[in-house]
């Protein structure tokens, strides 16, 4: 049973690390609080599961799925920057959109993979073993790292700076000749395709692509990047990155913990939103619990 | 919060004062400048080029700016040089070249060191950390390291305590004079108006009012320019620093 909730925390936990970390790049880098991550989800998982129903490379899918993302996220983008629809609401049309998109792509409410080879199939194929958690594992085990080190070179390059300032501080940085139109769009792309890619590889994993896989997906992801932040505190970019995926793995733990326990699990996105409204919560009581504490501390002295 | 008729003409290495009540329309002229305000009629050409339309992003390739909130001019969750790394490349493309190497980083301190505020050791440390003056220096260094043909400070050390602000005020005089930059400054404070510069400009209700070159500015007090302020306003100077500043004349 140990095992189980292990193997399954770290299965999720680094299939979601990519969900995770396109959120972080538009919630934190980007400071655009960006809901369309709910549509692009499932945008991934509906065109990887497509094309590989049709009998198509799983590799081709799984690329072509993050294509979409990123289509996902200019359109986004340009709601946002040259239509001047507020942040949040670009977000949510977008979001609402790929909903129908996602349903035009399927074609039905969900399509079912297990009869088909998925990427992960075609690894266990080369390497001669059957398909496996642990096998699933491992993949993604080499994959995050890899999307990692490429993330933590581009937000070092000087677009990339461009984009961290565009979150950080947009007026300097358009005072510094920066089209901060332009950097908003890639983020957001950037940010969407990841979360597409993460959508695809879920899919592949569970076996099925849903219209309905991506409801409560921004807050899955934004809980990962809290989580990690706030239990690892690290300042350097790749130290940052690596905190948001055990953000997201210990989130896994959390509800695979949960679910052992016997919590239902249609009340999982309510204990989820909780878990998320209490660390945003948690700076505003520490000063109360500060206070507490040195009045405790003197009534026992 | 209007310009009224502004006809201004700055000539290479010109470094102007501007003065003026609340509200006479001297940070509305650097927006206008900077790009960041588009005019309902009339033109902003600089050399020789109309640039009225430019949105500010192109614009600002040749022009530096500090502003009165030294959160401004910093990015404050990056670092020192990742900050110094962005403005190198002031109106530059920006592509997917590393923002800071071991070549920039050397030029970085090279920049820094002048300062004495021991910036150049802490290149790596967050600009969040960093005091509001040593932020507003940087601000000024990163304003002025690709020689902008046009430096525009907005009051840059209104926001500072006493003691910081004239460290910056030293700075900014140090770093002008060196690059020979051409400067429009606006402040609040008189006494800098007069002692700063090579020509100073007073501002009412969005016109220029009075417009002193250097030889001029040289004999003027804060009294004359008070004086001058009233006689061609028609109305009483309305500023709390100066009130007292005049009182201490007086």
């Amino acid at each position: 049973m140990l095992l189980n909730i292990t193997s399954i925390t770290f299965e999720q936990g680094l299939a979601y690390a990519l969900l995770a970390l396109g959120v972080y790049l538009s919630f934190r880098t980007l400071d655009f609080p960006d809901l369309t991550v709910d549509g692009s989800f499932p945008l991934g998982g509906a065109v990887a599961a497509v094309l590989i129903f049709g009998g198509g490379s799983p590799l081709v899918a799984t690329l072509a799925a993050v294509g979409a993302g990123l289509l996902a996220g200019i359109g986004t983008g340009l709601l946002n920057t040259k239509l001047r629809i507020n942040p949040l609401l670009s977000g949510i049309l977008m979001m609402i959109g790929l909903y129908s998109i996602n349903l035009v792509i399927m074609g039905r409410a969900n399509i079912s993979l297990l009869r088909v080879d998925t990427l992960f199939d075609n690894l266990a194929h080369v390497f001669g073993v059957s398909t496996s958690p642990t096998l699933v594992i491992l993949s993604l085990a080499v994959l995050v790292p890899i999307v990692i080190i490429i993330l933590t070179w581009f937000l070092h390059t000087n677009i990339g700076l461009a984009i961290r300032a565009t979150g950080d501080n947009a007026q300097m940085i358009r005072g510094l000749g920066a089209d901060t139109d332009k950097t908003k769009i890639i983020g957001l792309s950037m940010s969407n395709g990841l979360v597409a890619l993460s959508g695809a590889l879920v899919a592949q994993d569970q076996g099925f692509a849903d219209v309905g896989m991506g409801i409560g997906m921004i807050i899955i992801g934004l809980a990962s990047v809290i989580i990690g932040e706030s239990l690892f505190r690290r300042k350097a970019m790749s130290w940052i990155l690596l905190s948001v995926v055990g953000g997201s793995i210990v989130y896994r733990l959390f509800v695979a913990v949960a679910l052992r326990l016997g919590m239902p699990p249609g009340m999982l996105k309510l204990i989820t939103a909780l878990l998320v409204i209490a660390v945003l919560a948690a700076p505003r009581f520490r000063g109360t619990w500060e206070r507490l504490s040195r009045w405790k501390g003197r009534n026992h002295a | 919060m209007a310009l009224d008729g502004v006809d201004l003409e700055v000539s290479p290495s010109e470094f102007i004062t501007i003065i003026g009540s609340n509200g006479a329309g001297k940070s509305t002229l650097l927006n206008t400048i900077a790009g960041v305000h588009l005019p309902d009629s009339g033109r902003v050409i600089f050399n020789g080029t109309d640039i009225t339309r430019l949105p500010e992003y192109r614009r600002t390739k040749y022009m530096g700016r500090v502003y009165q909130d030294p959160m401004m001019g910093t990015a404050s969750m990056m670092s020192v040089e990742e900050n110094m790394a962005m403005a190198v490349l002031r109106g530059q493309r920006r592509g997917l070249r590393r923002g800071v190497n071991s070549r920039l980083r050397e030029q970085f301190r090279e920049a820094l060191a002048p300062l004495d505020l021991g910036l150049e050791d802490r290149l790596k440390q967050n600009v969040g950390t960093l005091s509001g003056g040593q932020r507003q220096a940087l601000a000024i260094v990163m304003a002025t390291i690709s020689k902008p043909a046009l430096l525009l400070l907005d009051e840059h050390t209104a926001s500072l305590d006493p003691k910081t602000g004239r460290t910056i005020l030293e700075l900014t005089e140090e770093v002008i004079r060196q690059g020979n930059l051409t400067t429009l400054m606006v402040t609040h404070n008189m006494d800098q108006a007069l002692k700063l510069g090579n020509r100073l400009i007073m501002m009412d209700a969005g016109r220029i009012i009075l417009d002193v070159d250097a030889e001029q500015k040289s004999s003027l007090t804060v009294r004359d320019l008070v004086e001058q302020f009233e006689l061609a306003s028609g109305k009483r100077f309305v500023d709390d620093s100066l009130l007292l500043r005049r009182r201490e004349e007086g």
